[in-house]
């Protein structure tokens, strides 16, 4: 392609052009071979194009919490989730009769929210903290008390220490515990709460997926358990549509192969 | 020779009175004020509670989640979530020397701490963050070799009574909030509303299934039919 190098409306005007065109004297003067127009075409390119590979990178890095978008959005608790591999994510999960669970039914992994303490607020919306190896809603402030608990415990109790959930809880439904401790667990007030401090204390093979497909398992089978509709009565719209569409077929293909 | 115009003469051409370039310029400045526009209305103003964690990245250090005892989450950078004075992390570490790193975790590719400040020691300009200033103070005074710069640091020393201060430093946690979180046995009743609600969509979501299915054959059919049709036609022979 031949550009219009250094042209001027004097020179141009030697040209034969339609009437339709408009050479202006200074944006079609040409700068390194290019119109002036086109620099500014292209500058305006480059800003468009700059500016949303910039926003796209932003969005890159806030992608572990556009959950909180979807949330905000839906009007509805914002779900922050403690992967074991201690990757953090803010989701966006349904919140239905005190269990949290993906709207896609096909995502088993759900939570029960046991404890009211267990719901903060982030950015205005309520907040639930979850984790993938345990089926209920996490208060970070109880569990920080366990830890602190089974450490200073273990101190003064050697002999029967608490190594981990199935001890806190014999000790617990003892009555030791909160005869020890009766104003409950004293904790520091500034604390760097670690995620994984905690595992020892939990309970075993209570992890959200288990309990998830557990509560799929058992609304698959009330499913069956009540008074469905009739088989015919469900299959009618496809029924329908079968019959409607073999008496089509047949009618244009009798059609076509000259029958009509 | 008289060269062409470039891309024969269409960006010079006039539109309404106005040459196609001004138009195109036009609207590249619609586009992009407002894909600008949008990015930010839609995505970036919403997202504000949680610019901490845009600022950690773009600064290169760790974001932290700092939470109250009744887990009110608030995104901010690491020097605002762990240091005493105003003074950035780095200079915090350095004066410090045997800092303390325990991540809590990961926000994508920035390190998080989720950090319980129960007694909201990181608010500015509060008593008790006025005492930690004063007590840090005068303890760095008399121990320059072995300094005070981060809250945790100054929590530690204050639970192995290195250094005093008139303000309360632990707190009971009762065994109500424990008890809860950790329920000796799981009460069934608690979901099983809940399980019926799943039944519900599970149904839902199988009759739509049918009824899609339903949709697709009749559209399948009509596109078959017309094929037939529209073959009569073509090997139509006059």
């Amino acid at each position: 392609m031949s550009f219009l190098t250094g042209a001027t409306a004097a020179a141009v005007d030697i040209v034969a052009i339609p009437s339709t065109v408009y050479i202006d004297p200074y944006m079609d003067m040409a700068i390194v071979a290019i119109p002036v127009w086109l620099w500014l075409l292209m500058f305006m390119l480059f800003g468009i194009v700059g500016s949303n590979f910039w926003w796209i990178y932003k969005r890159m890095i806030m992608a572990p919490v556009l959950g909180y978008l979807e949330a905000f959005r839906n009007g509805q608790p914002q779900t922050l989730f403690l992967g074991k591999n201690r990757a953090f994510k803010i989701k966006y999960l349904e919140y239905i009769d005190s269990i949290l669970a993906y709207k896609d039914v096909f995502e088993i992994s759900k939570w029960l929210v046991q404890s009211p303490k267990s719901v903060g607020r982030l950015g205005g919306l309520s907040t639930l903290i979850v984790r993938d190896n345990y089926d209920y809603s996490v208060d970070p402030v109880a569990e920080v008390a366990i830890c602190t608990l089974a450490k200073e415990w273990n101190i003064y109790n050697e002999n029967d220490p608490m190594n981990n959930y199935n001890d806190f809880d014999r000790l617990r439904s003892s009555g030791k515990l909160e005869t020890q401790y009766p104003d409950g667990i004293i904790i520091p007030l500034y604390n760097i709460y670690d995620p994984s401090l905690i595992q020892k204390y939990l309970p075993q093979g209570r992890s959200a997926g288990t309990f998830g497909s557990h509560l799929t398992e058992k609304a698959r089978s009330m499913r069956t358990d009540k008074s469905q509709e009739k088989w015919y009565e469900k299959y009618v719209p496809v029924g329908l549509a079968v019959s409607v569409s073999l008496i089509m077929l047949i009618l244009s293909y009798m059609y076509a192969s000259g029958g009509m | 020779m008289a060269e062409p115009l470039l891309f024969n003469g269409a960006f010079n051409t006039m539109v309404l009175g106005i040459p196609g370039w001004v138009w195109t310029l036009l609207m590249l400045v619609l586009i992009l004020v407002f894909s600008n526009a949008y990015w930010i209305l839609m995505f970036w103003n919403p997202l504000k509670p949680l610019h901490g964690l845009w600022r950690a990245n773009w600064d290169k250090t760790d974001a932290a989640l700092l939470a109250d005892i009744d887990i009110n989450l608030k995104l901010v950078s690491e020097a605002r979530a762990k240091v005493i004075f105003n003074e950035s992390i780095e200079d915090a570490k350095a004066g410090e020397k045997e800092w303390k790193n325990i991540t809590s975790g990961q926000l994508g590719t920035t390190g998080t701490d989720i950090i319980l400040d129960l007694g909201k020691w990181t608010n500015i300009g509060t008593t008790e963050r006025y005492a930690i200033e004063e007590a840090t103070d005068n303890w760095n005074l008399n121990n320059p070799e072995d300094q005070i710069h981060s809250f945790y640091k100054f929590q530690k020393y204050c639970m192995e009574n290195k250094i005093e201060v008139d303000i309360p430093t632990l707190m009971a946690i009762d065994w109500i909030r424990i008890e809860s979180a950790f329920p000796k046995k799981r009460n069934k009743a608690a979901y099983s509303g809940y399980i019926r609600q799943l039944a519900e969509k599970l149904d839902k979501e199988e009759k739509s299934k049918l009824d899609g299915m339903a949709l697709w054959i009749i559209v399948g059919s009509v596109i078959v039919s017309g094929l037939f049709v529209l073959g009569k036609f073509l090997m139509h022979k006059p």
